[in-house]
């Protein structure tokens, strides 16, 4: 393992996806390079401070549920069409539809596309030879 | 997307099943009651996406708006918190898009809870955040999301919009800056 592949498997070591071979390879490159340990525990040091972040809660500003109902209650009440969505899709806005679902919509439209474009060519060719028969 | 560990570091209790009922009909003090339940956990996570104040009060009233809007589709299939923290998210992402205020400096508060964790009380959670503020937004996001919400990549990616490949450069790319500025900063050492 060289050092160019060192860093990159350090950045799956701390996201814990390497598996028991990779990690007895990244071992032994950390035992004789100095410069990817101090990496690794510069890395973890940083990753470290960030999870001990998950424990801290900021304090909200004076008045701040008050302002909240403030707008909620400057909002116009929701439609029966927008309660309607809104049921229908668990709260989820239409827009916001996971990239992977989205491309098998398009791969699905793609598909559907190509289907009607063979059903135009052949589907007149075999009309054809129907009447030619 | 589901947050994968968002449940594990929060002690919220549920709110009533009585107060989510009322809520939805139109109940005002009920739903008071879950905005100041969910205040603080919205409002930290749209400061640390965010990194001000500003920025992180517009955002959490987006979030509350939303949840006004769309507490009829909260069917029950996860827990009240793991939806709309899902909501909230989805929110301050938009609001983040919508407004691009990059680069903003934070205004450093003090944490409410003195963390439990030795690297934390030496760094300093302003410092912390200065480090994380100063990132590029690219990264910053990826990477809170990701090594503080612990989400998966591909919920990032979903919840980003962005391909999986580019969530994963940005994490590991934002993990680098961020080893680099905390070490400038001295919250962590040089040789760590």
């Amino acid at each position: 393992m060289d050092c160019v592949s060192c860093r990159e498997i350090i950045q799956r070591h701390i996201d814990c996806e390497l598996d028991d071979g990779q990690v007895v390879e990244f071992q032994k490159h950390l035992s004789f390079c100095a410069d990817c340990a101090a990496e690794l525990q510069g890395l973890a040091a940083a990753h470290g401070v960030l999870q001990a972040t998950r424990e801290v809660t900021v304090d909200v500003p004076p008045g701040f549920a008050d302002r909240i109902m403030a707008a909620v209650e400057s909002q116009p009440e929701p439609s029966t069409f927008e309660r309607a969505l809104a049921t229908a899709t668990g709260g989820v806005l239409p827009g916001r539809v996971p990239r992977r679902i989205r491309y098998y919509g398009y791969y699905g439209l793609a598909l559907v596309a190509v289907a009607i474009g063979l059903q135009h060519k052949y589907g007149h060719r075999a009309g054809e030879d129907e009447v030619r028969a | 997307m589901t947050p994968s560990n968002f449940p594990d570091h929060t002690d919220l209790p549920e709110p009533s099943p009585h107060d989510l009922e009322a809520a939805t009909a139109g109940d005002r003090e009920a739903f008071r009651r879950i905005v100041e339940r969910y205040q603080g956990m919205v409002y930290t996570m749209a400061y640390n996406l965010l990194g001000n104040h500003v920025d992180a009060e517009d955002a959490s009233q987006e979030a509350f708006l939303r949840l006004h809007q769309k507490l009829s589709g909260f069917r029950g299939y996860s827990t009240f918190t793991t939806w709309f923290f899902r909501l909230a998210l989805n929110a301050i992402i938009d609001y983040q898009r919508r407004e691009r205020k990059y680069g903003a400096l934070p205004d450093v508060p003090e944490p409410v809870a003195d963390p439990e964790a030795e690297v934390l009380r030496r760094a300093g959670y302003a410092t912390v955040m200065k480090a994380l503020a100063d990132l590029p937004p690219d990264y910053r996001l990826p990477l809170v999301l990701r090594d503080l919400y612990g989400l998966r990549y591909g919920e990032i990616s979903d919840a980003l919009d962005r391909p999986l490949g580019t969530v994963k450069a940005c994490v590991h790319r934002g993990r680098t800056s961020l080893r680099l500025r905390l070490q400038a900063s001295g919250a962590i050492d040089e040789e760590a």
